[in-house]
């Protein structure tokens, strides 16, 4: 593939010629344009900062890597750096394909990608365009808006973006085994001596020379599992040893009971056997040889293995330590009885219950409908916390408050709206390192946030930075056409057929719907604009069950 | 005498010759969006010949305290190359403070 980068402070040309070559029947452009916002400011230009020692290089190593998967012939990447006016783009890709569906897989996934890895920042949001002599930025000017604001509602891609970039792993830490299920193991898992560390019987039988050719031996010793008694064999003598006793010596093979006559001291054996009966020294695993990476998530199973090696004090992601801060004068606990007009909180449980599947307790308090509660919630939050988990009080209207208190205790609003349903008045904010999230009250909204978005946050700041559950299965029922403007998450019910996962979208009346959520263990994935789509269609989904 | 003047010359070369390693022991810092804002400053050097993770975030952390709240979401560069956190630092290595990207 060939690879055409360029950082420019200059104008990207209205008109680009694609490469001349008559191989290729696909040519797409994708030109990245500074908008205007919508609610709230309106700008006139952002001002874009590189690395550029590190952008070119990395934007190449991406392209490279995705070459791999995409076939495609050439890309072109222009970005412009400086100040890039409304209407205007800042970045440019060009694709080059034999056929449309490999370019369009290739550009998708390198503007997922440059939107985590590349070190190009919007720095300033300008509501006045400089003076075309003014000087170059200087670090001391004062920022018209906040860091990395994106203009108008996001889409699902977007803010999966926007949240793993900003969550990097957490420190790491030892802790017991018991204590390890579902964190990621931070060292290397290493098999400390041979794997198994000697010769052993895998069944109750004898021991004789593997070299001896005779087929009657005489008893010397007798071998249970644990004991460890060496000795040298002659050719006709044998061991009686039982299932997973340590072999007396190497170069042995042990020969089933059944398979012998046993008289007093003596034992004939009645058929040819194997050499099957043994686990050898080193079979499983060497000394030094890797047995897990770091990276890898710790099920029950990796947890026995590391019992087994006797780490017993494994290096791990430290548990991310999270506030859930429940707003709302309408709702009530789950034990009381809700009086007129009110209902009791199903969001506190839904939010408690999807941490617990990363083994993270919250901290949760329920605060009154208004600014002050929200506030001083926020205020007398200790430092040690990770994550905010802000419920209800995110709508867009008279009483919406949570972008405005999160402002003024510091943070930074990161997404104030975005084009996904459920879920459209979604936040995301962030002060130093914290991340909070402003939840939409209603549970569906809540179900697809927690396990689309802050599933995210979770699995990064777990270590595991590239992972993506997202799959594909084949739709069991029709779904009707979508919101021309807006992504779908579709609660959904996966069963796995014969040949195919098979995806039962659930019916779902509005956001408020729980009743579908007790069955749901999957979100359909269905862009903007889609249309009616029929049973047996294929169709992306995130599973939403699979224990982390 | 002349043994004087020759040990005096050997003198001034070896201290000549110190002097030009400790200049070789240095390595750049680079800050990027927000962070120049916290330290005022786009670059800064730091005197070290080597260095771990830890000790280049409580350096720039104690000449900058206002990047403490930045720390965990901040990734490192070294000449170019993201790196993790038992990355070491060397003399002349160029490490840039990556902060959130958003480029596009």
């Amino acid at each position: 593939m060939e690879i055409e980068i360029q950082l420019t402070n200059s104008a990207i040309p209205d008109l680009l010629a694609p490469p001349g070559s008559t191989a290729w029947g696909a040519w797409l452009e994708f030109r990245g344009l500074v908008r205007e916002l919508e609610a709230g400011q309106s700008i006139v230009a952002l001002d874009y900062e590189a690395y550029e020692r590190m952008a070119v290089p990395t934007l190449r190593r991406i392209l490279e890597e995705l070459a791999a998967s995409h076939k495609v012939g050439f890309v072109r990447v222009i970005h412009r750096i400086g100040v890039v006016a409304v209407g205007e783009a800042a970045l440019y890709v060009g694709v080059a394909s034999a056929h449309r569906g490999e370019g369009f897989g290739l550009l998708a996934a390198f503007m997922d990608r440059l939107k985590v890895d590349v070190p190009i920042w919007k720095t300033r949001a300008l509501t006045s365009l400089p003076l075309p002599q003014s000087s170059p930025r200087a670090p001391s000017e004062t920022r018209t808006s906040d860091h990395c604001l994106r203009p108008g509602p996001a889409t699902a891609s977007e803010l999966l973006a926007c949240v793993r970039s900003r969550c990097t792993p957490l420190e790491s830490e030892r802790c017991n085994l018991a204590d390890a299920l579902g964190r990621v193991l931070r060292e290397p898992a290493i098999a400390p001596s041979d794997q198994p560390v000697c010769d052993r019987s895998t069944v109750d039988g004898y021991a004789v020379r593997r070299d001896s050719e005779a087929s009657t031996f005489r008893v010397v010793d007798r071998i249970r599992a644990g004991e460890w008694k060496p000795r040298r064999l002659e050719f006709d003598e044998a061991v009686r040893v039982a299932t997973g006793a340590a072999l007396p010596a190497d170069e042995l093979r042990v020969v089933m009971q059944e398979d012998v006559e046993s008289k007093e001291d003596r034992i004939t054996v009645l058929r040819p056997d194997s050499d099957r009966h043994v686990r050898r020294r080193g079979e499983e695993a060497q000394a030094g040889q890797t047995l897990i990476v770091p990276g890898r998530l710790l099920r029950a199973g990796g947890l026995a293995l590391l019992a087994s090696l006797g780490m017993t004090r494994p290096l791990v992601s430290r548990r991310c330590r999270v506030l859930h801060l429940a707003t709302g004068d309408e709702i009530v606990a789950p034990d009381l009885n809700p009086a007129p007009g009110q209902i009791r909180d199903s969001n506190s449980t839904l939010v408690s219950a999807f941490l617990a599947r990363w083994g993270v307790v919250p901290v949760q308090q329920r605060v009154g409908e208004s600014p002050t509660g929200l506030r001083d919630a926020l205020q007398a939050m200790e430092d040690s916390y990770d994550l905010v988990l802000i419920s209800g009080g995110a709508s867009v209207g008279e009483h919406d408050f949570t972008p405005a208190v999160l402002q003024e205790t510091g943070f930074e609003i990161a997404i104030r709206k975005t084009r996904v349903r459920p879920g459209k008045p979604l936040i995301v904010a962030q002060r130093g390192a914290l991340l909070a999230f402003g939840l939409p009250g209603n549970p569906l909204a809540h179900f697809v946030c927690l396990n689309v978005y802050v599933r995210a946050a979770l699995e990064n700041w777990a270590g595991r930075t590239n992972s993506s559950n997202s799959t594909f299965g084949v739709l069991s029922a029709s779904v009707p056409a979508g919101d021309r403007d807006r992504e779908t998450f579709w609660p959904a019910r996966t069963e796995h057929r014969e040949r195919a996962t098979v995806v039962k979208p659930l019916p779902w009346s509005s956001s408020g719907d729980l009743t579908s959520l007790a069955e749901a263990n999957a979100l359909i994935w269905l862009p903007a604009g889609h249309p009616p789509l029929a049973q047996g269609q294929p169709v992306e989904f995130l599973p939403v069950e699979d224990v982390p | 005498m002349v043994v004087r003047r020759v040990l005096a010359a050997g003198r001034q070369i070896l201290s000549g010759i110190l002097r030009w390693n400790w200049s070789q022991s240095t390595m750049t810092i680079l800050f990027f969006a927000h962070l120049r804002g916290a330290t005022g400053c786009a670059e800064t050097t730091l005197a070290r010949s080597e260095m771990t993770t830890e000790q280049l975030w409580d350096d720039l952390i104690a000449e900058y305290p206002r990047l403490a709240a930045f720390r965990r979401c901040v990734r490192l560069a070294c000449n170019g190359e993201y790196v993790g956190p038992d990355a070491r630092f060397r003399a002349n290595d160029e490490i840039a403070l990556i902060p959130p990207v958003s480029g596009g």
